[in-house]
């Protein structure tokens, strides 16, 4: 028997850069807007940008508060989109602190950096942080794209040794956390970023193969869900726990099933497909942006976290003159080469987020931009990397929160405002709600004030 | 009862800082007044309050140490080992350090004494308390070695799964290793890709029209002036397709009012695949307007090129006819046009590889569905991949997913391949659960099951999962007996998979692994290259598998006066005579290299990428060879001039200044002392006798007097105790053999791994054997809930 069909050409283009630009995805809308009570016509996206080791803060923080500072010189790549972002000063996070524990400020500065939860001090045995802020966004709006949220990052983390005085590495690797013992380790290949959010480029695109595997693939997930359920009413109390990752996880991707299921629009970034991990850093870091501008455009998550290292990173920024070891470098104790070496990384790493915030302001998006539609927040842990300080973080806040910021300015908070503060008040923007995060005990009034 | 976690017994440096002019009292928790306890409160807690608790205190917790917290005397918390060990620092006079106030002497005799009593009480009063391991996910070697050994295919999946956390130094720990969605989804990919590779399915023949035309304006394919055209096609499958190309000859046109024009000489057409000629035809210029030609291909699958070309067109000599209609005029009039491709015709069997005849073991590739050969199948399948016998209803449901397959037009093999996808998304395959009995008294300790030690041992030693030798040893309950079970340990060490050790417990406990991530300063050292960095991993890699294979004392880490070299390395060395890039065994001058200290791997991965430190060297030895890991120093401390270093002054100069500072000193003692013994090498572990402009003073004191110049001297100082050694080592193994930190009640079990190990002159072997046989290496706790 004969049958005659041509081949799905779009097997071979797809994702090979020919694809055009995709408009918002309408269908997502209406029930986004519903929740977040018709503020926003277009979904808000957010996004957090992690640099480790602090900043240097007498270049970071401008001396005026108010619109029209003047932009100390790590900010000024960012200079020509100053009415796009705000920086918040004053704002801390206690929990990053030893409270008692001792050592370890790196590994707390990035465990609680989004949860605002004093990380217990453990090299493994009884890991426990908080849910961070990204997280508890993704588990109530998360629903709405193939993507609950994508956590991404520039390091494997495969360093052996002590991570960090008696903290387990999970804590200086991640800063996206799912539960309290469970973290969201960063992908750092943009290859395989992209095979995950736009598939393979040699995968079967006929879609009765794509409903059969799909099916199978329901098939395999309902049975070993049912059988870790009867095995888990047989072990003790912690493997139990170990077990709910795995059933979690389980349910996650049937989620992502069912999500791809009814919504059948082939999605077709604009963003060539990478080959992997790009030897020169700012690439990478660039390559990693790129991927979350077209997640944000093709609306297939709304909530990205960013590492430009783990916490306590050893990089060297050779191709910037700096040989020496970043986190090395921090603990200057007032040499001031080594302040200045530690000052041209905080620039180079806002280089590179001065192409994402260009990026964002570039891709067009409902009535607007990308970035009109955003709230990106850029900063770290640590303050002052020599002295390991928790208070008076580098907070830059980047994006308009579909009209509900306006950026531009510098604002001072009262010494000691908690940062979860600050989370509370972006969470409120996408619609979410939770009486607290971490050691919260309110709300930022300022943000939306001219 | 458990009790509360007070020590890391990893933490056994028992440094004692200086007083920071804070005074803190030991707390004497409310327990029973028993005799001990007025020993204790009269006698060893006074020495406490005055001697060790400014640093070992809450607060500072140098060495990860409290002694201001007991619940009573001295029971609970601290456990014998504990208690031993303070005893052998006051017998040698190493704490309080030296330049301290020191206590009277009849007040450390007490305080020796009533150790020696306590810690008898306690050894017999002490039930075995074998701990419990968390149910450990396979993290990424396991899991690479686990598919090669189970299903025969070398495709390190695990190579694109996010890294797996480390704790304790290591990440095969059961409680870090986490399973976040993404990896879940990498494991249904690499469940499918390995599916996939591991059993051929035979591709069905159904044949498929795909035309590619030329004259399309956004046709496929590249359409050329002359008139050739070319297409590069997918072939789904190897085997033969027909290929037609059709030709469109406009050549002759008479017109009713014209006399016949002169004829055109035949065209010919060419056809070719991937550049070789297949075939050509003669393109006769009366015959038709659109002709036919038709072509077998014989191809593998896969993408190749079909092309088809005019050679001639047949019309030379012949004059272009006046043609007033336009719309030919001046245009080709002999071209291919399109390119139907129909197949395939016949399909070419695929090759069975080694891997589907080990899982097929029955049924006919062709043939339809057996259930009881399914059943064959996948009960041997899974109790390899789970690593246990299984149950029937376990198969059952499996048998389930081929029925499925078939029931969806798949094949057998397909069905095989989905219950294969099952299988390694299972938790039962991904995680490594140890099952408590269902009854009896949930408190007590019970050995793991014959099957269970088996999976340790094999995941111990080869990261990876019992062969049939094992399993078999395991199911006639061999392991049991044991001159059995060293039998098997001795096998297993002897096979070429524990190289798995040297690679997973060497590159981690060594800290090889980080040799990757480390960028030394091009401008200070321009030879360091990817090379280089290559040759110092394996160096350290082939000297410990040495060890392994020629099972020697672990002494040898320290003093073995060979190592492994090629040239590239020999030379960095300053070593003549190496030729080529193989690695061969070389006996070093034991001056210069004598042991892991002095490799490159080490000496590089504890230094910074523009200088040595002594500090980060120091650190070093105190965490991985001396298991006496220092307190990370306390925030607010002036800092090393580093420009300065090698010209204005010695690095050793501005340490002592360093020092002057009794905050640091009290660690910086001992840490810089043992960084020093090693500045004959540079931040890349090449020998020199100057830093900048200055010599090199590699000499220096540890606490407790002695003293050593040069590297030879500190071997000799380290091997002088080589149960400090022996102890950090176990310590080390045990860590990583178990999947869990240690706790103080595994004290008991380190100090009699040790004990043994001396007695049998440290041999390598020896220490796993002991570890293998070790308390909580066969035994379990059941948790309790709450």
């Amino acid at each position: 028997m004969i049958t005659a069909k041509h081949l799905p050409r779009r097997t071979f283009l797809r994702g090979l850069g020919a694809a055009v630009a995709l408009p918002l995805l309408d269908a997502m809308q209406p029930a986004f807007a519903a929740r977040s009570a018709a503020r926003v016509s277009t979904p808000c996206r957010l996004g957090f940008a992690y640099v480790p080791n602090g900043i240097v803060m007498e270049n970071w923080t401008p001396l005026q508060a108010g619109p029209g500072f003047e932009v100390p010189s790590i900010l000024e790549p960012l200079a020509a989109s100053r009415q796009d972002w705000t920086i918040l000063s004053g704002l801390t996070h206690n929990s990053g602190r030893a409270l008692g524990d001792g050592p370890g400020d790196h590994a707390r500065a990035a465990a609680s950096y989004l949860t605002g939860v004093h990380p217990k001090k453990t090299n493994g045995a009884d890991i426990k942080n908080g849910i961070s802020v990204d997280q508890v966004a993704a588990q109530a709006i998360g629903d709405k794209t193939r993507f609950p949220s994508l956590e991404l990052g520039t390091e494997h983390g495969r360093q052996t040794g002590n991570c960090d005085s008696g903290y387990s590495c999970a804590y200086s690797n991640s800063i996206s956390w799912r539960a309290e013992a469970s973290p969201m380790p960063p992908e750092v290949n943009p290859r395989l970023v992209f095979e995950r959010l736009f598939g393979k480029a040699d995968q079967d695109n006929d879609p009765a193969a794509i409903a059969k595997r799909q099916r199978y693939q329901k098939s395999i997930l309902d049975f070993v869900r049912a059988d870790t359920q009867k095995v888990q009413r047989k072990l003790g109390p912690t493997d139990r726990r170990k077990l709910d990752e795995y059933l979690h996880a389980v349910r996650e991707i049937e989620k992502r099933i069912e999500h791809a299921e009814q919504d059948q629009k082939e999605i077709v970034p604009e963003l060539d497909r990478p080959a992997g991990i790009p030897i020169d850093y700012a690439k990478h870091v660039r390559l990693m942006f790129d991927l979350q501008v077209v997640a944000f455009q093709t609306d297939v998550t709304r909530i990205t976290t960013f590492m430009f290292g783990r916490e306590g990173s050893n990089r060297t920024y050779r191709e910037i003159e700096v040989p020496d070891a970043h986190h090395g470098l921090t603990h200057h104790k007032g040499d001031t080469k080594k302040i200045e070496a530690v000052g041209k990384i905080n620039r180079y790493h806002m280089e590179q987020f001065a192409y994402f915030i260009e990026r964002l302001r570039s891709t067009p998006d409902g009535d607007g931009s990308l970035l009109d539609h955003s709230i990106i927040v850029y900063g770290s842990g640590l303050s002052d990397g020599n002295d390991h300080t928790h208070c008076d973080l580098p907070v830059l806040m980047a994006g308009r929160g579909c009209g509900t910021l306006h950026p531009g300015r510098h604002v001072r908070f009262p010494d000691e405002t908690p940062m979860t503060n600050l989370y509370l008040s972006i969470l409120d923007r996408v619609g979410v709600q939770p009486d607290s995060l971490g050691d919260s005990n309110g709300k930022l009034g300022e943000l939306s004030e001219i | 009862m458990k009790t509360p976690k007070l020590f890391f017994i990893a933490t056994t440096c028992l440094l004692i800082l200086l007083s920071l002019g804070i005074t803190r009292e030991v707390r004497a928790i409310a327990g029973a007044e028993t005799e001990s306890d007025d020993d204790f409160s009269r006698v060893i807690l006074p020495f406490l309050n005055e001697n060790c608790v400014f640093c070992h205190n809450g607060t500072l917790e140098t060495a990860g140490l409290r002694l201001d917290v007991f619940r009573e005397s001295g029971q609970g918390p601290a456990g014998p080992g504990l208690w031993k060990r303070v005893q052998g620092k006051l017998l040698l006079g190493e704490m309080p350090p030296r330049d301290r106030p020191q206590p009277r002497p009849e007040a450390v005799e007490a305080v020796i004494e009533w150790i020696e009593t306590r810690t008898e009480d306690l050894a017999l009063a002490g039930l075995p308390e074998p701990g419990r391991v968390t149910a450990r996910r396979l993290n990424r070697s396991e899991y690479n070695n686990t598919i090669r050994d189970l299903i025969g295919v070398n495709l390190k999946p695990a190579d694109d799964f996010p890294a797996d956390d480390a704790g304790y130094g290591f990440d095969n720990i059961g409680d870090v290793l986490s399973l976040p969605p993404i990896l879940m989804e990498k494991y249904l990919t690499a469940a499918e890709a390995i599916a996939e590779a591991a059993i051929v399915v035979q591709p069905s023949a159904d044949p498929t029209l795909v035309k590619y035309l030329a004259s399309r304006v956004d046709g496929e394919g590249d359409f050329f002036p002359d008139g050739a055209y070319r297409v590069n096609h997918l072939f789904p499958f190897g085997g033969e397709y027909e290929l037609q190309v059709r030709v469109i000859d406009r050549r002759y046109r008479p017109k009713k009012d014209e006399h016949p024009p002169p004829m055109p000489a035949n065209g010919v057409l060419s056809v070719s695949l991937d550049g070789r000629q297949l075939k050509t035809f003669e393109v006769e210029p009366d015959k038709y307007e659109r002709g036919t030609f038709d072509v077998i291909l014989e191809v593998p699958e896969g993408k190749h090129e079909v092309f088809a070309e005019l050679l001639s067109d047949g019309m030379e000599g012949i004059p272009q006819p006046k043609d007033t209609e336009d719309s030919y005029k001046g245009e080709r009039k002999l071209f291919v046009d399109d390119f139907a491709l129909l197949g395939p015709m016949k399909v070419k069997p695929l090759p069975l590889t080694e891997s589907h005849r080990r899982i097929l073991i029955c049924g006919d590739p062709a043939g339809g569905y057996q259930p009881e050969c399914a059943r064959q199948i996948l009960s041997r399948l899974l109790r390899r991949a789970y690593r246990r016998p299984v149950q029937n209803e376990e198969i059952d449901p499996l048998l389930r997913f081929v029925e499925q397959a078939l029931k969806e037009g798949d094949s057998f093999a397909q069905g095989i391949r989905l219950a294969l996808k099952v299988i390694l998304v299972s938790p039962h395959f991904l995680f490594r659960i140890e099952r408590d009995p269902d009854s009896g008294d949930s408190g007590l300790p019970h050995q793991i099951n014959q099957h269970e030690l088996a999976v340790r041992l094999s995941y111990f030693l080869w990261s990876s999962m019992p062969d049939e030798e094992l399993f078999q040893a395991a199911e006639s309950s061999e392991l049991s007996e044991p001159e059995q079970l060293e039998r098997q340990i001795r096998r297993i060490l002897a096979n070429p998979k524990s190289a798995a050790l040297v690679e997973n417990f060497g590159g981690q406990w060594l800290q090889l692994r980080n040799l990757e991530g480390i960028t030394p300063d091009p401008d200070r050292f321009p030879d360091f290259d990817d090379e280089l960095r290559e040759a110092m991993r394996r160096e350290t890699e082939l000297f410990f598998k040495t060890i392994v294979d020629e099972d020697l004392s672990v002494i040898a880490f320290l003093d073995a006066e060979f190592t492994f070299l090629n040239r590239r390395l020999a030379l960095h060395y300053g070593i003549e005579g190496v030729e080529g890039d193989w690695f061969r065994r070389v006996r070093v001058d034991p001056t210069q290299r004598t042991g892991v200290l002095t490799q490159a791997s080490v000496l590089t991965v504890s230094s910074y990428p523009t200088r040595t430190s002594p500090v980060l060297r120091g650190k070093w030895l105190l965490d991985n060879i001396l298991g006496a890991p220092p307190p990370a120093p306390p925030p607010g401390i002036p800092a090393l001039n580093e420009e300065k270093v090698g010209l204005e002054a010695t690095q050793r100069k501005q340490l002592e200044q360093h020092r002057s500072n009794p905050a640091c000193a009290v660690c910086h003692i001992k840490m810089d002392a043992l960084g020093f013994g090693l500045e004959n090498y540079d931040a890349v572990g090449a020998w020199r006798t100057r830093d900048g402009r200055f010599p090199v003073d590699s000499s220096g004191t540890l606490p407790g007097g002695k003293a050593f110049s040069g590297p030879a001297q500190l071997r000799a100082i380290l091997v002088d105790d080589k149960r400090e050694f022996g102890r950090c080592l176990t310590e080390k193994m045990l860590t990583y053999a178990l999947g869990r930190g240690l706790e103080s009640y595994d004290t008991p079990t380190v100090e009699a791994v040790v004990e043994r190990l001396e007695q049998d002159q440290y041999r390598f072997s020896r220490l796993v054997l002991e570890i293998v046989t070790s308390l909580p290496f066969r035994m379990r706790r059941k948790e309790t809930e709450g």
